[in-house]
């Protein structure tokens, strides 16, 4: 019953089989990290046509106990996930805060981009969150990083980085196992709101001209298209800017039509919502 | 000891243990402990945890660093068979005689620095300096 509910739910988004047959049949990717160097892999992959640091694992194998993984040579990520900080695409100048950073992988992803340079602060708000995430930076080597502990709702930085990336806590309806039974439309209600006062927040933080994206790995529409419309309707600085990326997917809802909407269908792996917001001088 | 001159004892103890100079654009400064990070995090003013942990309070270099940059080092690095790697990857002592002194020791298999050693010359091996969480039984 829950499974045709909520298939009947995910209809006014996307094509529902496809979509579940795509999410219950994913392709294991990960990242190669450049931050230690460029080695050979032992593990049987393909590279993504997507991007050249992204491999679809061509081998059953425990990831996690490979040598690669062990030596900090590669990280398991989505191919969605992925692309997040590419559509942000810090470089080695940039001042930047990931203000929901745990567990790290895209926070990681960003420091190869900045080639260890330039400041990466990664926030999040629970110690065990805070572990995780240095468990990444120490396997990763992360050196261009600075780690706080505030709440993201409530981050009290003024105009302090040239850019920001808020993947917001969510529902997880594209990421994990058991979407349908864990859906309950009131949870996306209930979170729209925090998700709306992190998003405030994380562009207050934000310099003039400067770019935030947010993203996140869920479906509904409260979580994603109306947070960011929010922020737009209230701040005249903040306006939606184009991501260009080459990437199948479809835009946002409504006015939001410049957001990306990635279904498990497109990639053959989670399901991601990604918005990018320029803040005016 | 002056919290200045702890940066610099280990930069010290670097050059002379395994003759390792870490390269200009990385940097070690003393901020709650011996850190490890970029130039750039130092000049922010941004409060927070900058970087992460080179050594403990005892000058002893932790693994992750070792993982890092072990690769830089020109001596007391023991070159691994691929069994023996596995094994210390896995969180394992090994039984090996590296002479007359205790000492810490950086563990290769190849071109892989696999992690942190102590020497412990009593026993005639060396101790596993890989956090549990860090450890894995190696498929490939």
């Amino acid at each position: 019953m829950q499974e045709k509910e909520y298939c009947d739910w995910l209809s006014q988004y996307t094509d529902c089989d496809k979509c579940m047959d795509a999410f219950h049949n994913q392709k294991s990717f990960f990242r190669i990290n450049r931050l230690k160097g460029s080695r050979e892999l032992k593990l049987k992959a393909e590279q993504s046509p997507y991007y050249d640091s992204a491999f679809e694992l061509k081998e059953d194998i425990q990831i996690g106990k490979t040598w690669e993984y062990f030596l900090g040579l590669i990280h398991p990520q989505s191919l969605p996930s992925i692309l997040v900080s590419l559509v942000l695409n810090p470089g080695p100048d940039d001042v930047v805060l990931d203000a929901a950073a745990a567990p790290g992988s895209k926070f990681s992803h960003m420091a190869m981009l900045m080639e260890n340079k330039g400041v990466l602060v990664g926030n999040d708000y629970k110690k065990e969150k805070i572990s995780a995430l240095y468990a990444s930076i120490n396997r990763l080597n992360v050196l261009n990083c600075i780690v706080t502990i505030r709440d993201a709702k409530e981050l009290g930085w003024k105009e302090r980085f040239t850019k920001v990336l808020l993947d917001a806590p969510c529902t997880a309806l594209g990421s994990g196992a058991g979407a349908s039974q864990r859906w309950n439309p009131e949870h996306s209600e209930r979170i729209s709101g925090i998700q709306k006062k992190m998003l405030f927040s994380a562009y207050d933080a934000l310099k003039k001209g400067g770019e935030i994206v947010y993203s996140t790995c869920t479906y509904a529409k409260e979580e994603n298209e109306d947070v960011v419309q929010n922020l737009l309707d209230n701040v005249p600085s903040a306006e939606l800017a184009e991501i260009n990326l080459d990437i199948p997917h479809e835009p946002g809802a409504g006015e939001c039509s410049r957001c990306c909407r990635i279904y498990p269908q497109h990639l053959q792996s989670e399901g991601f919502f990604i918005a990018k917001i320029r803040k005016g001088e | 000891m002056k919290i200045g001159s702890r940066e610099k004892n280990f930069r010290k103890y670097l050059e002379k243990h395994f003759s390792l100079t870490l390269p200009e654009d990385v940097d070690i400064f003393y901020a709650k402990g011996v850190r490890v990070g970029n130039k750039d995090i130092r000049k922010s003013r941004i409060t927070g945890e900058l970087g992460y942990a080179a050594c403990d309070f005892g000058f002893n270099p932790t693994n992750s660093f070792i993982q890092n940059f072990g690769h830089l080092a020109g001596k007391n690095a023991v070159k691994l068979k691929e069994d023996e790697a596995r094994q210390f990857a896995a969180g394992r002592d090994l039984p090996l005689d590296l002479g007359r002194k205790s000492k810490h020791v950086i563990m290769r298999y190849g071109e892989y620095t696999v992690g942190l050693g102590y020497y412990d010359k009593d026993k005639k091996k060396v101790l596993n300096r890989i956090p549990e969480k860090r450890r894995r039984a190696i498929v490939n």
